[in-house]
């Protein structure tokens, strides 16, 4: 059964391919798209079920195929002899002569060999490795691509009609030759996924490379002929990478990966050879310094995008370089691979910060997602490989939905530009859910890539600790594009009008199956980890215990609980508040069609807008991306260099714990004593800096209690409102700092906290996004920049503490503190001070609302909440002061005396900054933010690294 | 003594004063008066605060920021004007463009007057807004659980007849809000126009805790009785007040055959609220360029 579903799914999309080339009619060619690939989506299941251990296949007429394929091969060399020579690309023309002389000379070589020796051909087959491989990890690729990129297919076809049709009539129809490249696309990752021959696999890798360059160059325009050049010649050089190593493997007697694998990184030949092979997925996979290949796709349509980006083409290059990780752990070449996956990660979310065009930011995010996949394979490890597989999964989906929903928006508004986003909810009401659906699955806790993202940090600081630094900065970055534009999409200024209409039943089929399956794979992860990643590694590897832990599956569980709850915010609609206008200095115009005006100098009445930061100055698009490119060449380079350089570090010895559960009866008690005493304690702290604050300036000051009677007033105040579901965010921002401060004192993971924590802050930000006021949005930006500088070294003070006493659970941290550890993590600890300004809102910092009198931006993010939501904001501050003391404690946990007088000495630091510095510009804070994380973690790792 | 005694924030705002009164507020903020000794902070927000301190007369030009500040302070709030242009007008009263004190467009709590008020006296002046907010803020939470028992309807006296014509102009603000103040006859009424009205018209008057929270009037012609006037406090709005309002005058006016009340053509809550208790809509007039009147008619069962 298997045995003949394998071969046929490569060859059925295929053959799909070519019926569909000579059909003409639009209608028919439309239910032939639908037909076929309900024939691939079902084939790919159908194969996910049977397939339940590896299966290796030897066929009898493989070398007949691999003659065939030769000629296929010649065949496309002469295509793209052609279409190089007619552009004058001789470069490209060099790449692909030397790599097809080079791999058609080795294979016909070794095709003559049985028969120029004495053995006969029999012995020879029984002797070569299996030709076809399907594992767990081919499976899950075939999921992947069938599914998604089925999904793709069937919303294509009205795309395309809606594009030729109504919006660009200008460029010719090739609907048929654009059908058939994206089946033969299908049928060649089928292919990739298959292989084990090293030989099919490069022959396939040839067919996504030209299909690939076909697609981005369908509009025939100047610049899209230039992009997709562009992508071959890329794409040409990784292909030489791979012709160089089938060559050095096969002069090795590899030529498969199962061989390859076996091999290990045991000699230096194998380990060159898999960086050649990493070198040639890294081209695929769009990594800086090839990542320009990617940014020209955008120009082809959306659903080609789509299926470059989410299911094929770069998810072929990285799992190639997460089949080789067997041959990279530990080795000086992995850790150049894994450097380049770091470089770009970081830059590609940096480069994501800066543009507005949606389809750019999902492609450099793309790109930036790539990177960390990337370094998990350069990385190595079973945790790092367990991570990267999951990141594919919930990468494509994601990613997929996005791309789509994008397609649409574009078509319905007219715009990628997420500035002409605002509002979305209204307008596109379907679509904004969607979109809400696909970015929370991109980076917010505890959806699935934030899973991956914190399994990688994981694997990574047990791995190579300086990574991490990567990973801590590249994160922050995504936080900043993601919260933008969801809160732009919650934004309403002025009259919606509903356009959710004349969208194809092939599209909502595509992305509703998206959004479904975006929550399912969030929800459902731990089986597939369970059913095809774990097998895949191997080695009695579990996840369960190695990376996550059973406490923290059961507390993320409760996080995707109350994330579920936030739908009920309909419900608040009938409740009783009154709606009033944004504050604008009290120059609101009055109007009746629902666009808030104002009346500005000389009498003249302006619509109100907002436009989000882009950190242009500070960063700009083109100047990370050069950065990001000459940082990776330059790795690259010293990729080549350390081939002269002896191999192999030793192995790391990763320290397991144990995970100390706590009894139920400890945890209430816990519980309990924290729910209570921590907003009396915060309470009480706040009315002492306001004390000490006023003595500091010459005054009595307030009494003590005084931040209890504000709260008390609050909660009698009138509820007035902007937008109506405004409030419920806040009420999320409340639940979930209190549920962070909950998991600390619970002795939970420390990491999931930060993520607890980060989550409840995008909550109060897009609470202010959502009141849509010019001064609440204001703050919510610089919120925003205040979290993106902070992020970083929350996450680095993380990890300083593994390494110090071997776990990220606060219980054992709290357990293993010695004076030594703390000495140890001192230069951590003084950064850990310095951003610590930050999340407490001092000054310098006091950048998005200031308790002071400070006016400058009205109250900034709070501007738009008053009476109980305001009570909730000041009792939500105080929970998190609360645990942000507990975890300045924490440091020096060793003796409780001595924590007790860090915290307060650490109070009385804080006010005493807050009283004596003026406030920083916000480009500054976020720029020194940046620069004390980065010299001080970088000194203080390598200093943990030397002392061991 | 409450939390709202005791935490009391405010906002400052210079309507067209010579900086004079702004400095002194500004000064009870300093350390030689130091008023956050009693919780007071400036916020500088009106979402955020519940003292309203103004200090200069108003003009053309500021009005409707005055107007709009105010409308934007969450209930309960007080009204502070700070010196004597903030008062009354002042030196500036007789100008062009001045309207007059802070009382010509919101309504005023506590009067401070001197040029410049001494901060002493604008302390003094927070300090008896807070009794006054406390106040307000007691009269807001009986109106929670008012409307069902606690509260009666009556007819009213003809020494009532000042408070209603009080708790109309507070009550009609709303509707200023939707078509501009000039358009609603029920903020201009004098004192002579409504004591006429009481002559020839039927008042009800909703009282709770000795204030009257609620009003309606109704007048019998023939087989027609006239509906007008429903004013309820902002406090109490929302809670079916006005229905039960709706429902004495309809029993008061006696044995007629149809009911025809009026309002304003944007004014969607009332068309809901009458349509609700089966009036339907039977003409329009128009009455300025901005308001056109709609009539709606309800035969008797």
């Amino acid at each position: 059964m298997i045995e003949n579903l394998i071969p046929w799914m490569v060859a059925f999309p295929l053959l799909a391919g070519i019926v569909l080339f000579f059909i003409s009619s639009d209608t028919l060619r439309r239910y032939a798209v639908y037909a076929f690939t309900a024939v691939i989506m079902a084939g790919s299941i159908l194969l996910a079920w049977k397939s339940n251990q590896n299966t290796t296949l030897l066929d009898g007429s493989a070398h007949s195929i691999s003659l065939a394929m030769l000629v296929v091969e010649a065949l496309i060399a002469g295509f793209i002899v052609w279409v190089t020579v007619k552009a004058k690309n001789w470069l490209a023309l060099g790449l692909l002569l030397t790599q097809f002389i080079l791999v058609a000379g080795f294979e016909i070589h070794e095709m003559l060999k049985p028969t120029s020796a004495t053995e006969s051909i029999a012995s020879a087959v029984a002797t070569v490795s299996p030709w076809i491989l399907c594992d767990q990890l081919s499976v899950i690729m075939v999921l992947v691509i069938g599914i998604i990129g089925g999904l793709i297919c069937i919303y294509a076809p009205g795309y395309m009609k809606e594009f030729h049709d109504n919006h660009h009539p200008e460029y010719r129809d090739r609907r048929p030759m654009f059908f058939a490249t994206f089946f033969i696309f299908l049928g060649a990752m089928f292919g990739i996924v298959f292989s084990n021959s090293l030989n099919w696999l490069y022959f396939f890798w040839e067919i996504t490379t030209l299909s690939s360059f076909l697609l981005i160059g369908y509009k025939e325009t100047a610049e899209s002929k230039t992009n997709a050049m562009r992508a071959l010649t890329m794409n040409l050089m990784g292909g030489l990478g791979f012709a160089l190593a089938i060559v050095l493997l096969g002069n090795n007697g590899v030529s498969s990966l199962i061989d390859l694998r076996s091999q290990g990184s045991a000699s230096q030949v194998m380990v060159i050879a898999a960086g050649l092979l990493a070198f040639a997925g890294i081209t695929k996979a769009a990594q800086f310094p090839f990542t320009g290949w990617l940014r020209g796709a955008m120009v082809a349509p959306t659903p080609v995008s789509a299926l470059l980006h989410s299911s094929t083409m770069v998810k072929a290059g990285v799992y190639l370089v997460l089949r080789l990780a067997p041959n990279l752990e530990g080795t000086k070449v992995g850790m150049v691979v894994a450097l380049i996956g770091a470089v770009t990660f970081v830059a590609g979310s940096l480069v994501a910060i800066c543009t507005s065009d949606a389809k750019k930011i999902l492609a450099y995010s793309t790109v930036a997602n790539l990177g960390l996949i990337v370094i998990c394979g350069g990385i190595g490890t079973k945790e790092a490989l367990w991570a990267g597989i999951l990141l594919i999964i919930f990468h494509a989906v994601a990613k997929a939905l996005l791309f789509l929903c994008v397609g649409v928006v574009e078509h319905k508004i007219h715009s990628r530009d997420i500035e002409n986003m605002a509002g979305l909810v209204l307008r596109l009401p379907k679509l904004a859910v969607m979109i809400e659906i696909g970015i929370a699955g991109m980076f917010l806790a505890p959806f699935g890539m934030l899973i991956s993202k914190w399994a990688v940090l994981k694997a990574i600081v047990d791995a190579h600790p300086l990574f991490s630094i990567f990973i801590v900065f590249g994160s922050s970055a995504t936080l900043f594009f993601w919260v933008k534009w969801l809160g732009k999409l919650l934004q309403i200024t002025g009259p919606m009008e509903k356009k959710e209409k004349n969208i194809s039943g092939g599209k909502w089929t595509a992305l509703i199956s998206l959004s479904v399956l975006t929550i399912l794979t969030c929800m459902c992860f731990p089986l597939i980890s369970n059913q095809f990643i774990e097998p895949y590694i191997g080695g009695g590897f579990k996840a369960a215990d190695s990376v996550l832990g059973a406490s923290n599956l059961i507390v993320m569980g409760l996080m995707l609980g109350m994330v579920a709850m936030f739908p009920l915010s309909f419900f608040n609609y009938n409740r009783k508040v009154k709606v009033v206008d944004a504050y604008l200095a009290g120059a609101n115009v009055e109007s009746t069609d629902g666009q808030a005006r104002f009346q500005g100098s000389a009498g003249i009445i302006r619509d109100m807008s907002m436009h989000n930061y882009y950190i242009g100055q500070l960063l700009g698009e083109e100047r990370v991306f050069k950065t990001g490119f000459w940082i990776a060449v330059a790795t690259l380079i010293a990729l080549a260099g350390s081939f002269l350089l002896p191999i192999g570090m030793p192995e790391e010895t990763i320290r397991t714990i144990a995970p100390h559960m706590l009894s139920l009866k400890e945890v209430l008690i816990r519980l309990a004593a924290y729910l209570v005493l921590a907003p009396l304690i915060g309470g009480f702290l706040a009315g002492i800096d306001r004390k000490l604050t006023a003595r500091m300036q010459g005054r009595r000051g307030p009494p003590v209690r005084q931040a209890f009677y504000d709260v008390a007033k609050l909660w009698g105040k009138e509820s007035i409102v902007v937008r109506r579901s405004q409030n419920f965010y806040i009420l999320f921002f409340f639940l979930f700092v209190v549920f962070t401060g909950a998991l600390f004192f619970c002795g939970s993971d420390l990491l999931l906290m930060i993520f607890s924590l980060t989550l409840a802050g995008i909550f109060f930000v897009l609470a202010a996004y959502k009141a849509s006021s010019p001064y609440s949005f204001i703050g919510a930006e610089r919120e925003l920049i205040q979290m993106v500088a902070y992020e970083p070294m929350v996450l680095i003070a993380a990890v300083g503490m593994y390494m110090t006493t071997g776990s990220f659970r606060i219980d054992d941290i709290f357990l293993n503190a010695s004076p030594a550890n703390s000495l140890k993590l001192l230069l951590i600890f003084i950064g850990f001070l310095y951003i610590l300004e930050i999340k407490f809102r001092k000054s310098p910092f006091d950048l998005s609302t200031s308790h002071h009198a400070h006016q400058e931006l009205v109250k900034g993010i709070t501007t738009e909440f008053s009476g109980k939501m305001l009570a909730l904001i000041e009792i939500a501050h105080w929970y998190e002061n609360v645990i942000l003391f507990a975890w300045v404690g924490l440091f020096f946990a060793f003796n409780l005396w001595v924590g007790a007088a860090a915290m307060v000495l650490v109070f009385f630091f804080m006010i005493f900054v807050d009283n004596t510095f003026a406030r920083l510009k916000w480009q500054l804070a976020i720029k020194s933010a940046w620069a004390v994380s980065l010299v001080l973690a970088v000194a203080n790792l390598i200093l943990l690294a030397l002392w061991k | 003594m409450t939390a709202f005694k005791k935490s009391p924030w405010v906002i400052h705002y210079d309507a067209s004063s010579c900086n004079g009164c702004d400095i002194e507020v500004l000064a009870c903020l300093m350390p030689n008066f130091d008023v956050e000794r009693f919780g007071i902070i400036n916020t500088g927000n009106p979402k955020h605060a519940d003292i309203f301190l103004v200090t200069g007369s108003v003009n053309v030009q500021n009005a409707p920021v005055v107007r709009n500040i105010y409308a934007q302070m969450p209930e309960p709030k007080v009204v502070v004007a700070i010196g004597i242009c903030g008062t009354s007008g002042g030196i500036f009263r007789e100008c062009y463009n001045v309207l007059g004190g802070i009382d010509t467009v919101i309504p005023v709590d506590v009067y401070v007057p001197g040029c410049a008020a001494r901060p002493e006296a604008i302390i003094d002046g927070v300090v008896r807004a807070l009794d006054i907010l406390e106040m307000k803020h007691r009269f807001m939470e009986t109106s929670a659980g008012a409307v069902g028992g606690g509260l009666m309807i009556n007819r009213a006296n003809q020494k009532d007849i000042p408070e209603i014509l009080a708790l109309q102009k507070i009550a009609y603000r709303s509707e200023a809000e939707l078509y501009g103040s000039d358009s609603v006859p029920a903020l201009g009424q004098t004192m002579e126009e409504i004591t006429a009205d009481f002559d020839r018209m039927i008042f009800l008057k909703a009282v709770a805790n000795g204030k009257i929270v609620g009003s309606i009037r109704g007048r019998r012609d023939g087989d027609m009785a006239y509906i007008s006037r429903v004013a309820v406090h902002p406090y109490f709005q929302g809670k079916g007040l006005a229905t039960r309002l709706i429902k004495q005058i309809e029993q008061e006016v006696g044995d007629v055959k149809i009911y025809e009340a009026f309002t304003g053509h944007q004014s969607l809550r009332n068309l809901h609220l009458y349509e609700k208790m089966g009036y339907r809509q039977v003409r329009t007039e128009l009455f300025t360029p901005t308001v056109n009147w709609v009539y709606l008619q309800k035969e008797r069962k």
